[in-house]
C-alpha cells in the first residue's frame, strides 16, 4: 500500500512536471523537423503535377505501357476500327474503367509510396525517437537523475511518468507530421488521414516505448535508436518474406492493409500484410510497447549511478 | 557523547569488480555540521550515494539516526552537479522537489515559498532557472533539498563556483540552519577553509580509506607541543632520524614540512640537532597553529609513506 502510495505520487509530480516541458530545441528535433519539410515539399510537388494516381504507372504484369498509354492505345484503336458498334462500345468500357481507375487511383498511390514506404519506414520511427530517446537520456546527461533517485519515489513511477508525459508529444508529433503530408497530397491523401490515424497513433505509441527503453537504459542511445530505426525499420521492414515481422511498422501495414481491403482496395498484395487480422497486429503492437515498458522498468531500477555526483 | 549517531558506519567496503572504492571505512558522527573531506577519487560520492541508499556496500553496514533503513524522508541531498530543470521556475522547482518527498502541492508551494525567503531569494523565485547565476542555482539547490524540512542535509560541494561574497553567504546559511534549526548537515567539499569554518566534526577520506573520523578541535585544535620543521638537505635522513617523533610530512619540491609531536619545549633543541646531525638544513621551526591544510595534508602524507 505504501508503494503504491508513493508510486502515484511519483507518477503523478513526474507526470505534471513534465508534461508541458518536451525538450523541443536539440538537434534530433530539427533534424525530423527537417525532414518532415523535405517530404513535404516533395508530395506538394507530386500534387501540383497532379501525379497521386496510376496515369504514370504500368498495370501489374503488363510491361511497355503505363495506364495513361493503354487509355490512349484504346482510343485509338476504336478509331482505327471505324463505325463497329460492338468493338466501340467494348473500347469505350475499358476505357471507361480504366479512366475510372486512375481518377480513383490517388488512395492506393499515396497509401503506398508516401504512407508504406516513407512515413511508416522512415519518418514515423525518426520522429518518436526525438522526443522518446531524451526522455530520460535528458535527465541522465543533465545529472537530474541522481537528484531524482534520491527522492522517495520508486524509481518505476520516474519511468512511467516520464513515459506518459512524453507520449502526448509523439502521439501529437507524429499525427501531426502525418495529417500535413496529407494535406500536402490534396483529397488523396486526406482520406489516407481518415482511415490510418489511428494505426499510425499505435504505432507511435509502440515505438515511444521502444525508444523510450534505449533512453532510460542504454548508453549512448540516440545512435542505437538511429540505428535500430534505419535497420530494422526501415531495412528489414521492406525486406521480402517474413523478415520484415520484426519491425513495428509490419504490424502496423497490416491493419492498414484490411481497412484498406475493407473498401475494396488491394494495397501491395504478396506483402505477407493479409497473413496478420487487424486485432493480432494490435495486440502485437501493444504486446510489443508493453514489453518494452516492463522491460525499462525493470532495468531502470538497476540502474548503476556510477559517474553521476 | 552519549547521543544517537546521526551516521554510523561499520566496515563499510564498496567494491566495482577489482577495484575497490571504500575500503573497511568504520566512523560515527554526531548531530552538528560534519566535514567529509578527501581529493578526488576519495571515495566520497561513493560514501554519499551509499548513505542515500542509492547503492549497496559490498559489505558492512550503514545506520542512520540508529536505523539501519534508510529513510530517504529524513534527508534532504543537494548534489554536486547542477541538476535542475532550466524551464521551471525557482519556486516551482522547490515545490517540486517538496511533491516528490510527499507534501500535498499546497504546502509544497508554501514551503518553497518559506525557504526561498530564507534564502533571500527575493523576486529571483519567479524567473526560469536557466537564467540563474551560479550563486542562486546553489541557492535554489539548498532551498530543494529543506523544503521537507528534513533532519538530515547531505550537500556535495554546495560552494563549488561561487564567489568570496556568495560563499561566505552560502556558510551562514548553513551555520543557521545547523546551530538555529537544528538540522545535522553533512558537508562533502575540496575546500578546507569552509569546513575550517563551519564544521564541528570531519571524516577524512583518502583511496576508500578512513583516514580520521573527529571533532575538528581534535584534528587541528589541539597544537600543544606540535611544531613545524620545514627541512631542506638530507630530508629522508632527517625524517627517519626523527622517528615517533614525526606525526607527519608533506613534500614540498625542494624542502619538506615535517610536523612533530613532542613532550615538551625541552625537546626542541635536541629534535633541532638531530635533524642538523642528519644532514637536514632547517629552514624553519615553528609552534603549529591550529590549521586544518597541514593536519589534512599531514594525513594524506603520513598514509602514503606507510604505503611506501
Amino acid at each position: 500500500m505504501e508503494f503504491l502510495k508513493s508510486f502515484i505520487l511519483g507518477v503523478k509530480s513526474t507526470l505534471a512536471v513534465h508534461l508541458f516541458r518536451a525538450k523541443v530545441g536539440h538537434s534530433l528535433f530539427w533534424v525530423s523537423a527537417g525532414f518532415l519539410l523535405l517530404v513535404a515539399a516533395v508530395v506538394v510537388s507530386v500534387s501540383f503535377k497532379n501525379q497521386w494516381n496510376y496515369k504514370t504507372l504500368k498495370p501489374r504484369g503488363q510491361a511497355g505501357f503505363n495506364f495513361k498509354n493503354s487509355i490512349e492505345m484504346i482510343e485509338a484503336c476504336s478509331m482505327a476500327l471505324g463505325h463497329n458498334a460492338g468493338v466501340s462500345a467494348v473500347c469505350s468500357a475499358v476505357s471507361g474503367a480504366n479512366s475510372g481507375l486512375m481518377i480513383q487511383s490517388g488512395f492506393p498511390v499515396f497509401t503506398k509510396n508516401v504512407v508504406f514506404s516513407v512515413l511508416l519506414g522512415f519518418l514515423l520511427p525518426l520522429w518518436c525517437l526525438t522526443f522518446a530517446v531524451e526522455g530520460l537520456g535528458s535527465e541522465r546527461e543533465g545529472k537530474t537523475l541522481f537528484w531524482l533517485f534520491s527522492k522517495p519515489v520508486p524509481r518505476s513511477s520516474i519511468y512511467v511518468g516520464k513515459f506518459l508525459a512524453i507520449l502526448p508529444w509523439v502521439i501529437i508529433w507524429s499525427l501531426g507530421g502525418f495529417f500535413v503530408l496529407a494535406v500536402c497530397a490534396g483529397d488523396s491523401g486526406i482520406f489516407a488521414f481518415k482511415l490510418f490515424w489511428q494505426p499510425i497513433a499505435l504505432a507511435s505509441i509502440t515505438y515511444a516505448s521502444v525508444f523510450f527503453f534505449m533512453g532510460a537504459c542504454l548508453p549512448r542511445a540516440s545512435l542505437i535508436a538511429l540505428a535500430y530505426a534505419f535497420v530494422v525499420e526501415t531495412l528489414l521492414g521492406s525486406m521480402p518474406g517474413s523478415l520484415k515481422q520484426l519491425s513495428v511498422a509490419f504490424y502496423a501495414r497490416c491493419i492498414m492493409f484490411q481497412k484498406s481491403s475493407d473498401l475494396g482496395v488491394v494495397l501491395e498484395q504478396g506483402g505477407g500484410y493479409g497473413d496478420f487480422s487487424q486485432t493480432m497486429a494490435i495486440c502485437f503492437m501493444l504486446g510489443i510497447a508493453l514489453m518494452f515498458l516492463v522491460a525499462g522498468i525493470f532495468f531502470f531500477g538497476k540502474i548503476e549511478l556510477r559517474g553521476q555526483r | 557523547m552519549g547521543e544517537i549517531p546521526v551516521i554510523q558506519c561499520r566496515n563499510l567496503s564498496r567494491r566495482f569488480g577489482s577495484k575497490t572504492v571504500l575500503n573497511n571505512v568504520s566512523f560515527e558522527v554526531y548531530p552538528g555540521i560534519i566535514g567529509l573531506l578527501g581529493p578526488n577519487g576519495a571515495g566520497k560520492s561513493t560514501l554519499i550515494k551509499l548513505i542515500l541508499g542509492l547503492d549497496i556496500p559490498s559489505s558492512g553496514g550503514i545506520t542512520l539516526f540508529g536505523k539501519t533503513k534508510v529513510e530517504l524522508g529524513k534527508i534532504g541531498f543537494m548534489p554536486e552537479a547542477k541538476a535542475i530543470i532550466p524551464s521551471m521556475k525557482g519556486f516551482e522547482f522547490v515545490a517540486f522537489a517538496g511533491e516528490l518527498e510527499g507534501l500535498k502541492r499546497k504546502d509544497a508551494l508554501r514551503r518553497s515559498h518559506e525557504i526561498l525567503d530564507c534564502l533571500s531569494m527575493g523576486e529571483a523565485r519567479f524567473r526560469k532557472l536557466g537564467e540563474y547565476s551560479t550563486g542562486m542555482i546553489q541557492k535554489v539547490k539548498l532551498a530543494q533539498a529543506l523544503v521537507h524540512d528534513p533532519e538530515l542535509l547531505i550537500l556535495d560541494e554546495p560552494t563549488a563556483g561561487l564567489d568570496p561574497p556568495a560563499r561566505n553567504q552560502m556558510l551562514d546559511y548553513l551555520s543557521y540552519f545547523a546551530r538555529q534549526q537544528g538540522k545535522s548537515i553533512v558537508l562533502s567539499t575540496h575546500l578546507l577553509g569552509d569546513v575550517q569554518s563551519v564544521c564541528d566534526q570531519v571524516v577524512v577520506l583518502n583511496f576508500g580509506n578512513c583516514l580520521a573520523s573527529c571533532s575538528l578541535e581534535t584534528l587541528v585544535g589541539n597544537k600543544e607541543n606540535r611544531y613545524l620543521i620545514e627541512i631542506a638537505g638530507n630530508q629522508i635522513d632527517s625524517i627517519s632520524a626523527l622517528g615517533n617523533l614525526c606525526i607527519g610530512t608533506q613534500d614540498m619540491g625542494g624542502f619538506t614540512k615535517v610536523f612533530i609531536q613532542c613532550e615538551s619545549t625541552a625537546e626542541i633543541n635536541h629534535i633541532a640537532s638531530q635533524v642538523l646531525s642528519a644532514g637536514g638544513v632547517i629552514k624553519k621551526f615553528i609552534p603549529l597553529e591550529g590549521n586544518l591544510d597541514d593536519a589534512f595534508f599531514a594525513l594524506l602524507d603520513k598514509q602514503r609513506m606507510e604505503k611506501i
